[in-house]
């Protein structure tokens, strides 16, 4: 199906006070995959989950799950899609069991074997009221919940924050498990954790205030983004020099250092025909990337990217 | 640990999911929750009517829906607030109108029962002829039904309308202060349209009988059990985080405005009693006048009859 699991299109949301969470976002999740959002905190990786699941209402542009917007979309496509968000509160006085029991009774494919399973794994007292979990227990009773529901599509807001490792590590198995379950899944989580999302995700996509400043597979993310330090004969950068495509670059002394997204290596061949330079190329790996594309005072992000 | 509570009690049965029997789990959801409270005034309620027969009064009736209006109602439609689980409530299946509906009903149902089951109860003195089975008398009198009419109907629509008020302010409600505030909102509320319906009723019978405070109070619980289901439908989820309890501005702005209700209400109601009293002392001070002049009416023919000289028996004639 060419239709995409998830799909935003110019998407704004701004809070009292003046605060623009969202600015204008384009995100395509195709059907099947994993797609992490990375960003700064307060990019709008929350608010843009809001808003695709549902839960508040977005100021301009459209938000579709499935083909449908969430707000209002029939309980057969509701029950489709789950959600765990951030900060993540559970009925307290409800234990895990009793939970699942209810919710057995509202979503139509739900799976208590797989609750079960999980409940043993991840080492959850089933009986227990949740109120008297730890915090790390309830965010895992919260994924329980999740997976148990056999969604579709899976929405994970920081999923592994507060989780311990052990526990981190079974939740990305558990969504390669998920996704190789049947049937078309697919995953949109946020994190700011660049070694889950290089586990699992197949697409990346980097928000920064508002905006989705690069989208695109991990492996390209990965293999395509460098550094590329250009070092001149003379004392200093020559000026008004720009590296073509760099999506970042500073100069130090002789030394002009560029962010550049290879498409193919005649780009960095043009940059070594350059006189009187000697140029060197590193690869990037996505957390450097991520640093060296969003490590920089606010005032100094360019609008155009 | 043990996994097998994991599974519902009732997997052998095949789960029903039609909107009907997804609205009915809902329901059974929230009166899991709220469980405590209701079965404690639905004890009292039994015990104050029906063991000991003490209260045979619709204001027993009333007291009751009110406590239920000020400890039960808020918490069950405000629970997302209070918890901060608005988000995961808002992610379930339903939607939001199935859960408005779940939140509000039982409530309705317990004042519906407390009011109508209540005022049956009164009205036909149904413990006092229960326990005349196994006794021969009994501590009270019934209360009258006829003349207290507007009493039934308060019993039954007051605490519904104030229900009303309370679960659609909790439920729209972004902050804990104002579910906290939102049964005395309600009660405030009501009250006051119940006495300004008494109020437009005093001139017309010259005496409450609830006969436009009855179908006012109708009116404000369907329009605005209704109106709160549309906000409800259009309510932005408040995160676990916007949900910290605490009195904020609006919070305050809240309390001032229940504080004004209150003293409207209680305005309301001196006036009431007022012009109540006045009326009975005007009664009453009619009623003495009579009684004095046919006292002196009587005490003036009295006269008469001892002055006027009884005319001497006659001796029966023998006619024949």
């Amino acid at each position: 199906m060419n239709e995409p699991a998830i799909a935003a299109t110019d998407l704004a949301k701004s809070f009292r006070g003046g605060v623009i969470a969202v600015n204008g976002l384009d995100l395509t999740v195709p059907r099947g995959s994993v797609y992490g959002l990375i960003g700064r905190n307060g990019a709008g990786k929350t608010t843009t989950l809001r808003m695709l699941m549902g839960l508040l209402r977005p100021q301009r542009g459209e938000a579709r799950v499935l083909g449908h917007d969430l707000w209002n979309a029939p309980r057969g496509i509701r029950q489709r899609v789950a959600y765990v968000s951030q900060e993540q509160q559970l009925p307290p006085m409800k234990s895990t069991a009793q939970l699942c029991h209810d919710l057995s009774r509202l979503h139509e494919r739900w799976d208590s074997a797989l609750a079960g399973k999980l409940a043993a794994r991840f080492g959850i007292r089933a009986d227990a009221p949740l109120a008297t979990l730890s915090g790390g227990d309830q965010r895992k009773v919260a994924v329980l919940l999740a997976f148990a529901a056999r969604p579709d599509v899976l929405v994970l807001d920081e999923p592994a924050a507060g989780l311990d490792p052990i526990a981190r590590r079974q939740l990305m198995e558990e969504i390669v498990d998920f996704l190789g379950d049947g049937g078309e899944r697919t995953v949109l989580f946020s994190t700011h954790i660049i070694e889950d999302l290089e586990r699992v995700a197949e697409h990346v996509g980097i928000m920064d205030r508002g905006r989705m400043v690069m989208a695109g597979r991990l492996e390209e993310l990965q293999t395509g983004m460098r550094r590329v330090q250009i070092i001149f004969n003379g004392a200093a950068v020559p000026e008004g020099f720009r590296v073509p495509g760099a999506l970042r670059s500073h100069a130090e002394g002789p030394v002009l250092t560029a962010v550049l997204r290879i498409g193919s290596e005649a780009q960095l061949d043009a940059l070594r025909a350059t006189p009187d330079t000697r140029v060197a190329d590193f690869p990037l790996g996505l957390q450097d990337f991520f640093i060296e594309l969003l490590d920089r005072p606010l005032a100094e992000t360019s609008p155009s990217i | 640990m043990n996994t097998a509570s994991m599974s519902p009690p009732r997997s052998a049965l095949p789960a029903s999911f039609t909107e009907r029997a997804i609205l009915c789990n809902l329901i059974r959801q929230e009166w899991y929750l709220s469980r405590g409270p209701v079965v404690l005034l639905a004890m009292i309620w039994l015990i104050g009517l029906w063991i000991l027969v003490i209260f045979d009064h619709p204001a027993y009736l009333i007291a009751i829906g009110l406590c239920h209006v000020i400890l039960v109602s808020p918490s069950q439609a405000g629970r997302d607030i209070i918890d901060g689980t608005e988000e995961f409530s808002f992610t379930l299946p339903p939607g939001r109108s199935p859960i408005y509906l779940a939140r509000c009903a039982p409530g309705l149902a317990f004042l519906l029962v407390n009011g109508l089951l209540g005022s049956l109860t009164i009205a036909y003195s149904l413990p006092q002829r229960l326990w005349s089975l196994c006794f021969s008398g009994g501590l009270t009198d019934p209360f009258a039904p006829v003349s207290a009419i507007h009493w039934y109907g308060m019993a039954v629509l007051l605490p519904c309308a104030a229900h009303a008020v309370t679960v659609a302010l909790a439920a729209n409600a972004r902050s804990r202060a104002v579910v906290n505030y939102s049964g005395m909102l309600g009660i405030a509320a009501a009250g006051s349209l119940m006495v300004f319906g008494f109020f437009l009723e005093d001139p017309l019978w010259q005496k409450p009988n609830g006969f436009i405070a009855g179908p006012m109070l109708f009116a404000m619980t369907v329009l605005v059990l209704r109106g709160g289901q549309h906000f409800y439908c259009g309510k932005e989820a408040t995160g676990s985080g916007g949900a910290v309890g605490g009195v904020r501005r609006a919070g305050v702005l809240w309390f001032i405005a229940m504080l004004m209700g209150l003293l409207v209400c209680l305005a309301a109601f001196f006036w009431l009693w007022r012009s109540v009293a006045v009326r009975s002392s005007a009664e009453m001070e009619r009623t003495l006048i009579r009684q004095e002049n046919s006292v002196r009416q009587l005490q003036l023919r009295q006269q008469q009859i001892h002055s006027v000289p009884t005319p001497p028996v006659q001796p029966e004639r023998d006619n024949h």
